[in-house]
C-alpha cells in the first residue's frame, strides 16, 4: 500500500471517531441546556399556578383549562412538597402526532384538596435546533475530512518529494558506478537520510571495485605459479630413470595443474562476463559456433555413438557478443554430448528466436532449476561444474533466456531470444 | 644453428622453456624485461621470437612492431595469461603468428615454434624427415619408402606432434589439447586419445614392422628415433 493512501486512512479514520465523539457530547451538553431551560420555564408556569389556584379550579370545572399544558388531578393523599421533571410523549392537538414533551409534576392542597398537577411543555422548537447544530456539525466534519484529504494529496507529493526522489535513484543503483550523489533536501530527517545513503554506496562502491580488482588480479596472477607447475612437471616427466610409480605422480601433479588452470580461466570468464568485459551487442550465427564444436567433437560423438539430428539454418542469427555466443553453443554442445548416455540422442533444432538442445542422458541428481543457480558437479563428471554457470551468465547479460527441463530420460535446453534480438543476415 | 629470442619476466618459466627447446637444437637467448628484449633483438638473426606481452617495464606488442620492422623473417610467437578473443586478435593484428594461452605444455610450444619458423623461413618444398618418412606438413601427407600412408587428419596431426617432440614424454592430456583445443576440457578423452594412437600405431607398424611409439606407463607417448 502507498505511504499516501496508508497516511489519508489513518487520518479519516481518527479524524472520523473525533467527530462522531464530539457530536455526541454536543448532543448530550444541547440536550441537556434544552431540558434545563424548558424545566426553568416549567417551574415558572408552576408558580403562576400556585399563585392563582382558584382561577384553575373555576377553569377546571368550565371544562375548559386556562392553562391548556396543565392537568390536575385530585388525589386522596398529599404525598407532601415533592416535584419531578420528566421526558413524556404526548399528541399535537392539531395533528394529533406524538410528540416528545417535558413534564413536571408536583402536588398541592388546593382548598383543603390534595390535587397532582402535571405542567408540560412540547420539545419540538429545542428539537429542531439540536437537529440543525447536528448537521452543521455533520457538514463542519464532511469539509473538514475533504480538507485533509485534498491536503494529503497536495501537500504530501511536496513533502515526500524529495524521498521518493531518493527512492528512484536507489532503484537505478548499480556498484559498479560511483557512489550516489542525491539532491539536497529542505526536510532534515530526508536529508539526514540521503547523506547516509551517499555515504553507504560510497563504500559500496568502493568494495566493489577493490573486489574487482583483486579478482581480476588473482585470476591473472594464479596463471603464472600454475604454468610453472605443468612446465615443470613436463620437464621431470623427460627426465630417465624414472620408474612407473614416479611417472603417475607426475602425470597426476600436471593433470591436476591442468585442471586449476582451466577453472581458473573459468572463473575468469565468469567474472569478466559478470562485469560487462564484453560488448552487449554483435551478430552471432549460432549454426556456425554448432557445427565448428560438433565437428571439433565428432569423436566424442562417434565413440558413444550418438544420434545426431540438427536443424540449423545457416541465415539465423543472434544479436549478442560473437564469442560469447560461441561460448554459449559450446557448451550446450559439450553438455549435450558428455552428458548423453552410449548410443543416446542429440536433437539440435534452430529456429528465429529460440534454439534446442535435446539429449538422453541420466536422471539429473537435482531440481533441474538448481543446475543454474549453484556450480553442480556431477560425480563422476570430468568438468568443472561452471559450463551451466556460463551458459546461464551469458543468457543472462545478452538478454536471452535459458531453460532446462528433464522428462523420462530426455534433457531439454532451451534457449529463447527476442526476435528484434535475431536477425536475418 | 637456429637462434630463437625468448623474452619472458617470470624467471622459473623461461628456464624451463630453456631447458626443453636447447636439446631440441636451438640456441636460446633470453631476456627478462622489456628493456633487455630491445639490447638482444639486433644481435643475432632470430627465426622465432617468443615473447610474453605482459613485463614489467614495458608491452610486449611493442617489441612486436619492433622486431616487424627490423627482422621481417623473424616468427613471433606470444605467450600471455590475457586470453580474450580480444586480446587474440591484437596480439596477431600487431604482428604476431602465433599466441599461445599460459599455462601451456611445453610440447605444444615447440610445435608451434616449428610450425611458424616453417611458414616463415622455408618457402616450396618443405619436408621432413623422420627415419624412413617423408612428411608433408603442407600437404598433411606421409610417405613411407616412397608409399604414401593412410592416415586421418587426427592420426597425421599426432605423428607430427609426435615427431616434433621426438624422444620426449608427450602426456595424452596434452596430445587432447593439440588436437581438440580447449573445447576438450570436460569430456573424458582419454579413450579417444587411446583410439587413434592404437590407430596410428597399427598402420606404421603394418608398413614398418615395428612399432615406433612407446607407452610410457600412466603418463603417455614417445616417438623415438632409434
Amino acid at each position: 500500500m502507498k505511504l499516501q493512501s496508508q497516511s489519508s486512512i489513518y487520518l479519516s479514520s481518527f479524524s472520523l471517531i473525533v467527530f462522531v465523539l464530539i457530536g455526541i457530547v454536543f448532543y448530550s451538553l444541547l440536550r441537556k441546556l434544552s431540558n434545563d431551560e424548558l424545566d426553568a420555564i416549567l417551574q415558572e408556569e408552576r408558580l403562576e399556578v400556585l399563585s392563582n389556584p382558584e382561577l384553575l379550579l373555576v377553569g377546571n370545572q368550565a371544562g375548559a383549562p386556562l392553562f391548556s399544558r396543565l392537568m390536575a388531578t385530585e388525589i386522596t393523599k398529599y404525598p407532601g412538597n415533592q416535584e419531578y421533571y420528566y421526558d413524556s410523549v404526548g399528541l399535537i392537538k392539531s395533528t394529533g402526532e406524538p410528540n416528545a414533551i417535558r413534564c413536571l409534576r408536583f402536588y398541592e392542597i388546593v382548598q383543603d384538596q390534595p390535587i397532582e398537577f402535571i405542567l408540560f411543555k412540547s420539545k419540538l422548537p429545542a428539537q429542531q435546533f439540536v437537529r440543525q447544530i447536528i448537521l452543521s456539525i455533520a457538514l463542519i466534519a464532511g469539509l473538514f475530512l475533504l480538507g485533509i484529504y485534498l491536503l494529503n494529496k497536495f501537500a504530501f507529493r511536496r513533502i515526500w518529494k524529495d524521498f521518493y526522489s531518493t527512492i528512484q535513484s536507489l532503484d537505478n543503483y548499480n556498484p559498479k558506478q560511483k557512489a550516489l550523489q542525491l539532491k539536497a533536501s529542505r526536510i532534515n530527517e530526508f536529508r539526514t537520510l540521503n547523506e547516509e545513503i551517499e555515504k553507504m554506496t560510497r563504500r559500496i562502491s568502493e568494495t566493489y571495485d577493490n573486489l574487482n580488482n583483486f579478482t581480476s588480479h588473482t585470476t591473472h596472477e594464479i596463471q603464472t605459479p600454475l604454468a610453472v607447475i605443468r612446465l615443470k612437471s613436463e620437464l621431470l616427466m623427460q627426465t630417465s630413470n624414472l620408474d612407473n610409480e614416479q611417472l603417475e605422480l607426475i602425470e597426476s601433479i600436471g593433470d591436476n595443474s591442468r585442471h586449476l588452470s582451466q577453472l581458473n580461466r573459468s572463473l575468469a570468464l565468469l567474472f569478466k562476463i559478470d562485469h560487462q568485459h564484453y560488448s552487449a551487442n554483435g551478430i552471432f550465427h549460432p549454426a556456425t559456433g554448432i557445427l565448428r564444436q560438433l565437428d571439433n567433437l565428432n569423436d566424442l560423438i562417434e565413440l558413444k555413438e550418438i544420434k545426431l539430428t540438427t536443424v540449423l539454418p545457416p541465415d539465423i542469427s543472434v544479436g549478442i557478443d560473437p564469442s560469447l555466443g560461441d561460448i554459449l553453443v559450446h557448451n550446450l554442445v559439450k553438455n549435450a554430448i558428455v552428458h548423453n548416455q552410449q548410443g543416446g540422442i542429440l536433437d539440435i533444432e534452430l529456429n528465429q528466436g529460440s534454439l534446442r538442445f535435446t539429449n538422453n542422458g541420466a536422471e539429473p541428481l537435482h531440481p533441474t532449476d538448481h543446475y543454474f543457480v549453484e556450480f553442480i558437479k556431477g560425480p563422476d563428471s570430468k568438468g568443472l561444474g561452471l559450463g551451466l554457470s556460463l551458459i546461464r551468465k551469458i543468457c543472462e547479460v545478452s538478454g536471452l533466456t535459458v531453460k532446462y527441463t528433464y522428462d523420462k530420460g530426455i534433457h531439454q535446453f532451451l534457449v529463447t531470444w527476442p526476435e528484434k534480438n535475431g536477425k536475418l543476415g | 644453428m637456429i637462434t630463437l629470442l625468448i623474452i619472458e619476466d617470470e624467471r622459473s618459466l623461461m628456464e624451463s622453456m630453456v631447458s626443453y627447446l636447447e636439446p631440441s637444437g636451438y640456441r636460446c637467448v633470453t631476456a627478462g624485461t622489456f628493456h633487455e628484449a630491445l639490447r638482444q633483438i639486433d644481435r643475432f638473426d632470430y627465426y622465432c621470437v617468443v615473447v610474453d606481452l605482459n613485463l614489467p617495464d614495458g608491452d610486449g606488442l611493442k617489441i612486436i612492431k619492433l622486431l616487424k620492422e627490423n627482422q621481417a623473417k623473424c616468427g613471433i610467437i606470444v605467450i600471455s595469461a590475457r586470453d580474450t578473443l580480444n586480446d587474440r586478435i591484437l596480439g596477431l593484428q600487431t604482428g604476431a603468428d602465433d599466441y599461445l594461452v599460459k599455462p601451456f605444455d611445453l610440447s605444444e610450444l615447440n610445435a608451434r615454434i616449428q610450425s611458424v619458423i616453417r611458414r616463415t623461413r622455408y618457402t616450396g618444398f618443405n619436408h621432413i624427415l623422420f627415419r624412413e618418412l617423408i612428411i608433408d606438413p603442407e600437404g598433411k601427407t606421409a610417405q613411407l619408402n616412397g608409399e604414401l600412408l593412410d592416415l586421418t587428419r587426427k592420426e597425421f596431426d599426432i605423428l607430427m606432434y609426435l615427431i616434433t617432440n621426438k624422444n620426449r614424454v608427450i602426456t595424452k592430456d596434452a596430445i587432447a589439447e593439440h588436437i581438440w583445443g580447449d573445447s576438450i576440457y570436460g569430456t573424458d578423452y582419454t579413450e579417444m586419445v587411446y583410439t587413434h594412437m592404437k590407430n596410428l600405431r597399427k598402420k606404421l607398424q603394418q608398413k614398418t614392422g615395428t612399432d615406433w611409439i612407446q607407452t610410457v606407463y600412466g603418463s603417455g607417448y614417445r616417438i623415438t628415433e632409434e
